[in-house]
């Protein structure tokens, strides 16, 4: 049985442990106020955003193409995994990877040569991990999400795409949910192709659109804004789940804390009370001898 | 009357959303004021000065470049950076300014076009901050 001192001080640490993981989980409650309303914030601009590109690649016809739009047959694809840099926040990267695992195996088994561009310390260290080709990689994306990074790291995977003999880009990241939940998500960055199912049919209808200065000046403008927007989007949306989950996870490890403590002062009580009791018996005894 | 449903967005948020007669905005080709029943239109934008409204409920703002979208007397702007004229840093535009000056000076390795561009931003920022400071 320990000594009534060695609980005393293992009390003391899951306390001191306790008041860390309380003081995160505020820190992580403030931050993730300001990352959630940041998201839906971000979504109007999204959405419009969407809904202008798809108009105009439905305006544009088939007579306009842009590098951004050629689709290839898939033979390689560059994953790029948005992870956070800390821990501390429960299975959050782990459910990310667990799904890249996944992706990746899918791609390989239909033939695609994939390789791996890790955004944040995590998928940094899964990389290197599990042996993937690595493209490169950077830390601190989802610190302080802002559109001039995006627009920067959205650069950078047009430029893989266009000039690296990629076929595909995908992005795979945590969409944000609720404080609760978020999921693991993959989408396709580039070639840009989601837009042109969305806008078929009816809104084929008025593709009259006046374009200015061009529909052939400005579409691949469009297009890398388009990347740059998902990009943003997608950051925004990381950096909400990593706060929220970082929350969750400090706030159960705040109560779990106050299980062991309970259990340990249990455990104190009754060791003190034995310890009471075996002197009570050697003071009786002792009287007894005399 | 009709009127325009105006909704001005950048990535980070809804900058404004309101109902004007006329928009006026910095196209790629020069300045272009849109009156309800414009015709369906996407167009670039430069930087410059957007004015919603006119006479008393003016609203000026300036933009750093982007996109409108014209549909239906619905105008949506979506612009990188949108700024009142009051909350421009003149002293960052200047600073801009003379960094993109130097650039022309010394244009081994630079981007012309993108030195250009931020020459532009730099200059319409600052006109706009100082027409307002002297109103």
């Amino acid at each position: 049985m320990p000594s009534l001192k060695d609980i005393r001080r293992r009390i003391g640490s899951v306390k001191n442990t306790q008041k860390i993981t309380r003081a995160m989980k505020l820190v992580a409650a403030a931050k993730f106020a300001r990352a959630s309303a940041s998201v839906v914030a971000s979504r109007p601009y999204g959405e419009a955003f969407d809904a202008m590109v798809g108009h105009l690649v439905a305006a544009a016809g088939e007579d306009v193409s842009s590098p951004l739009l050629v689709e290839n047959p898939e033979a390689r694809a560059l994953v790029v995994v948005l992870s956070t840099d800390r821990g501390f926040c429960g299975g959050l990267n782990t459910n990310l990877f667990k799904q890249t695992v996944q992706f990746i195996n899918k791609k390989k088994a239909a033939g695609v040569a994939v390789e791996v561009l890790p955004w944040g310390r995590r998928a940094r260290q899964f990389g290197a991990k599990n042996a993937y080709t690595l493209q490169g990689g950077r830390e601190k994306v989802l610190e302080k999400p802002n559109y001039e990074q995006a627009k920067e790291l959205a650069g950078e995977l047009v430029k893989h795409f266009a000039g690296s003999g990629y076929d595909r880009v995908y992005l795979g990241f945590v969409e944000f949910k609720s404080a609760m939940s978020q999921a693991p998500k993959f989408i396709q960055v580039l070639p840009v192709g989601n837009l042109k199912k969305a806008t078929s049919g009816a809104e084929l209808a008025d593709a009259n659109i006046l374009v200015e200065p061009g529909i052939k000046q400005i579409l691949d403008g469009v297009l890398k804004r388009e990347v740059a927007s998902l990009v943003f989007r997608s950051m925004l949306e990381g950096a909400a789940s990593e706060h929220g989950a970082r929350m969750t996870a400090m706030d159960s490890a705040t109560n779990n804390a106050n299980e062991v403590l309970r259990r340990m002062k249990i455990q104190y009580n009754r060791a003190r009370q034995a310890a009471i009791t075996k002197e009570l018996i050697e003071i009786t005894s002792g009287a007894q001898a005399i | 009357m009709a009127e325009l449903q105006v909704q001005v967005l950048t990535p980070a948020k809804v900058v404004v959303k309101t109902t004007a007669q006329l928009v006026e905005l910095p196209g790629a080709l020069g300045y272009m004021g849109i009156l309800p029943g414009h015709t369906r239109m996407i167009s670039e934008l430069a930087a410059g000065t957007m004015t919603l409204g006119s006479g008393q409920e003016q609203q000026v703002y300036f933009i750093s470049g982007g996109y409108v979208d014209v549909n239906q007397d619905h105008v949506t702007v979506l612009a990188d950076v949108v700024e009142r004229p009051l909350d421009i840093d003149v002293k960052r535009a200047e600073d801009a300014k003379a960094r993109a000056l130097s650039r022309f000076v010394d244009s081994s390795g630079v981007d012309i076009a993108r030195a250009q561009a931020a020459l532009l931003r730099a200059e319409r920022r600052l006109a706009l901050a100082t027409t307002r400071l002297g109103a």
